[in-house]
C-alpha cells in the first residue's frame, strides 16, 4: 500500500492547483455533480470481492475501463493474497474427491456451500469426480472425470465463476501423462504442462518424454522442443500446488540412473527450458514436500525423530544458498508426514492422515480434524479477478496444435 | 519546552490548531513541515471543515497501539454515511495517513457491496453512460458472473 500512498501525494500536490481535467475522453459526462477522482474509487473497489465488480462492470463505461486495467486487477489480487483470513480448499483424494472448504485459523470447521465445483449437466457426461492439478492467483486448473469417457481439464475462476474448457489432444500413444499448472508472468499468462513417456518395447532402457504446453492466452497446445533431460526423474506429488506462481514449476524426483538421489526439477514456462536444483544435504529423508514460502523456493522433510525441517532457497537456483529456516517437533504426533505450505506461512501435515497446520510464529498446532487420502491436495481460495482473454492476432493460431475431437 | 503547534487552514478558510507530533502522523504534512521548516498556517484546499475536523479528532486520538486498529474501525462506523466516508477517505488519501484511509475505504467497500447497480452509481457519484442495450450486451458479456 506504499505505492498507492505515494501517489496519493503526488496527486495531492499536483492537484493543489485545483485541476481536475482527467475525464477529458469523456464528453458525455454530466458537470452537475463533482466526480469521484479515480484513485479514490480505486483504493474503494479493490476491497470489494471480485464476484461484485464483475457485476460492477455495468456500472458505467468509464468505471468498467478501470475494473478491466491489469494494475487493478493486479492490486486487487495482492490484497486478495495477503489476507489474514486464508481460506484453503482440501481435495481429500485423488479423483471423485470430496472437496471441502476451511478457514486456516480454524481448519476444523468447514464452511458448507462456499463453491460448488462446476458440473457437466449433459446426459451421457456423468461426472465422477474432479482431480486437482493447480491452483495459482485464483484460477483452479482441475481434471473433470466422465464415466467411460476419460477427463476433460479445465480452468476456472470460482470468484467470477468463470470456466475455461482445454482442448483435449489426439491420443499419441504414451502413458502416464501428468500435468502441472502455471503462472507465467513474462507473458502474463497461465500455462498447462503435460508429460508424458514413451517406452519402446524392445529397449526398454531408453525412454522418450513428449512435453506439451497449454497456453491460455493463445489458447491452444505447443510441442516443447527442448529435450526433457534424460537423467531427471518423473514428477513427484505436488499436494498443495503452491508451485508455478513465478513463472517456474518444481517437482521432486529421483535421479533416472540413481535412486538414491533426490533433487528438483524445473521448468521455466516462459523461456520453455529445464533445468535442476540440487537439495540442501545429500541424505535428506525421502518423503519431502516442496512448496513455496515468501516468494521463495522452501523444503520440508520430517527426520525419524519426529523433527520437522524446513529449508529456504534463498538465491533462486543456487544450491548453495539453502538455509535451514526451521525445526520443530512434535513428540506428541504419531506417523507424520510434510504436506507443504499455505499463503499465510503457515505448514501443513499429516499425523496418522490427519491433516494439521502448524503456525510457526506461534508455534502451535492446528488440525483439521480428518484424514486425508494419498492423493489429497490443498489450495488456497484466492479471490480473484484473474481471466485471460485469447489473444486476437490469427497468425498464432496457425502454429496450434490441432485437438481431437473426442 | 512546550509543544510546538501547527494550525491547519480547510478549503472553507477555517483554522484548526493540532500539536505538530499529532498532525506529522499524516505523511503529507510530515513531508510539508520538513521542506518549510514551521510555516505559521498549512492550507489544505482540498478538505471542508466539516472532515478535517473529523481528521483532527482521529489525530488527536490517545491510543494505545495495540487497540488503535480496534479504534480506528469503530471511529468510521460511527460515521457511517457514504459520502462523509468518502470525503474522510479522500482527505486521508490526500494527507496519506494510512490507517484512517485504509477502513475508511474497506467501509465503502463494505457497505456496496450488497448494493444494486444504480445504488452503487449513487453512491459513488457515477452518471449512467449505458444504454439498456449496452447494459445488456455487457451482462452477456460477462453472464458467469451474474
Amino acid at each position: 500500500m506504499r505505492g498507492t500512498a505515494k501517489d496519493g501525494l503526488t496527486r495531492e500536490i499536483s492537484q493543489m492547483g485545483g485541476s481536475r481535467s482527467q475525464r477529458k475522453h469523456r464528453p458525455t459526462m454530466a458537470t452537475t455533480i463533482e466526480k469521484l477522482p479515480d484513485h479514490l474509487l480505486s483504493n474503494i473497489l479493490v476491497r470489494v470481492p471480485a464476484r461484485t465488480l464483475a457485476q460492477m462492470r455495468s456500472v458505467s463505461k468509464p468505471l468498467n475501463v478501470l475494473l478491466s486495467q491489469p494494475s487493478f486487477i493486479k492490486t486487487h489480487l495482492h490484497r486478495s493474497i495477503k489476507t489474514d483470513d486464508e481460506i484453503l480448499l482440501v481435495f481429500k483424494d485423488g479423483v471423485s474427491s470430496e472437496v471441502t472448504v476451511h478457514p486456516s485459523r480454524s481448519p476444523h470447521l468447514e464452511l458448507p456451500n462456499f463453491i460448488q465445483l462446476p458440473v457437466y449437466d449433459n446426459p451421457g457426461y456423468e461426472c465422477k469426480g474432479h482431480e486437482l492439478i493447480g491452483a495459482v492467483n485464483g484460477l483452479i486448473c482441475f481434471s473433470y472425470h466422465l464415466a467411460n469417457r476419460g477427463y476433460i481439464i479445465q480452468i476456472w475462476n470460482p470468484s467470477i465463476s468463470a470456466l475455461l474448457v482445454v482442448p483435449r489432444l489426439v491420443p499419441s500413444g504414451g502413458f502416464l501423462p501428468e500435468y502441472r499448472f502455471g503462472f507465467d508472468p513474462k507473458n502474463d499468462d497461465y500455462k498447462l504442462l503435460r508429460h508424458e513417456l514413451f517406452v519402446d518395447e524392445n529397449k526398454p532402457d531408453e525412454r522418450h518424454v513428449l512435453v506439451q504446453v497449454y497456453s491460455m492466452r493463445k489458447r491452444c497446445w505447443k510441442l516443447i522442443t527442448e529435450r526433457f533431460p534424460e537423467h531427471l526423474g518423473m514428477f513427484g506429488v505436488d499436494k498443495v500446488c503452491g508451485d508455478g506462481h513465478d513463472g517456474r514449476l518444481h517437482w521432486l524426483c529421483f535421479h533416472a540412473d540413481d535412486y538414491n538421489i533426490e533433487m528438483i526439477g524445473a521448468f521455466d514456462l516462459g523461456a520453455e527450458t529445464f533445468s535442476e536444483i540440487a537439495l540442501p544435504v545429500d541424505n535428506i529423508p525421502h518423503g519431502n514436500v516442496l512448496g513455496v514460502l515468501g516468494g521463495k523456493l522452501c523444503l520440508m522433510s520430517c527426520l525419524k525423530d519426529h523433527n520437522f525441517e524446513v529449508w529456504l532457497l534463498n538465491e533462486y537456483g543456487n544450491a548453495e544458498s539453502w538455509a535451514k529456516l526451521h525445526v520443530f517437533s512434535l513428540f506428541s504426533a504419531n506417523n507424520m508426514s510434510p504436506f507443504g505450505f499455505t499463503l499465510s506461512n503457515e505448514f501443513l501435515f499429516t499425523s496418522s492422515d490427519v491433516l494439521s497446520l502448524y503456525d510457526p510464529i506461534a508455534a502451535n498446532v492446528k488440525s483439521f480434524m480428518f484424514k486425508v487420502g494419498r492423493h489429497a491436495k490443498v489450495v488456497p481460495y484466492v479471490d480473484s479477478l484473474v481471466w485471460i482473454t485469447p489473444d486476437k492476432r490469427k497468425k498464432k493460431r496457425k502454429r496450434c496444435m490441432v485437438p481431437s475431437k473426442s | 519546552m512546550s509543544k510546538k503547534t501547527l494550525t491547519l487552514m480547510s478549503k472553507d478558510k477555517q483554522l484548526f490548531n493540532i500539536e505538530e507530533h499529532l498532525a506529522v502522523q499524516s505523511v503529507t504534512i510530515r513531508n510539508m513541515v520538513k521542506e518549510d521548516g514551521a510555516s505559521s498556517v498549512i492550507p489544505l484546499p482540498r478538505v471542508d471543515s466539516e472532515t478535517l475536523a473529523l481528521v483532527i479528532e482521529y489525530l488527536n486520538r490517545q491510543q494505545a497501539p495495540e487497540e488503535d486498529e480496534d479504534y480506528v474501525k469503530k471511529f468510521v462506523d460511527e460515521r457511517g454515511e457514504i459520502p462523509t466516508l468518502l470525503e474522510l477517505a479522500q482527505a486521508a488519501l490526500d494527507l496519506d495517513i494510512k490507517k484512517l484511509m485504509d477502513a475508511a475505504c474497506m467501509k465503502v467497500a463494505d457497505l456496496i457491496k450488497d448494493f444494486t447497480l444504480e445504488e452503487v452509481r449513487e453512491a459513488l457519484r457515477i452518471e449512467n453512460d449505458r444504454t439498456p442495450e449496452e447494459e445488456k450486451a455487457i451482462r452477456d458479456e460477462f453472464q458467469w458472473a451474474f
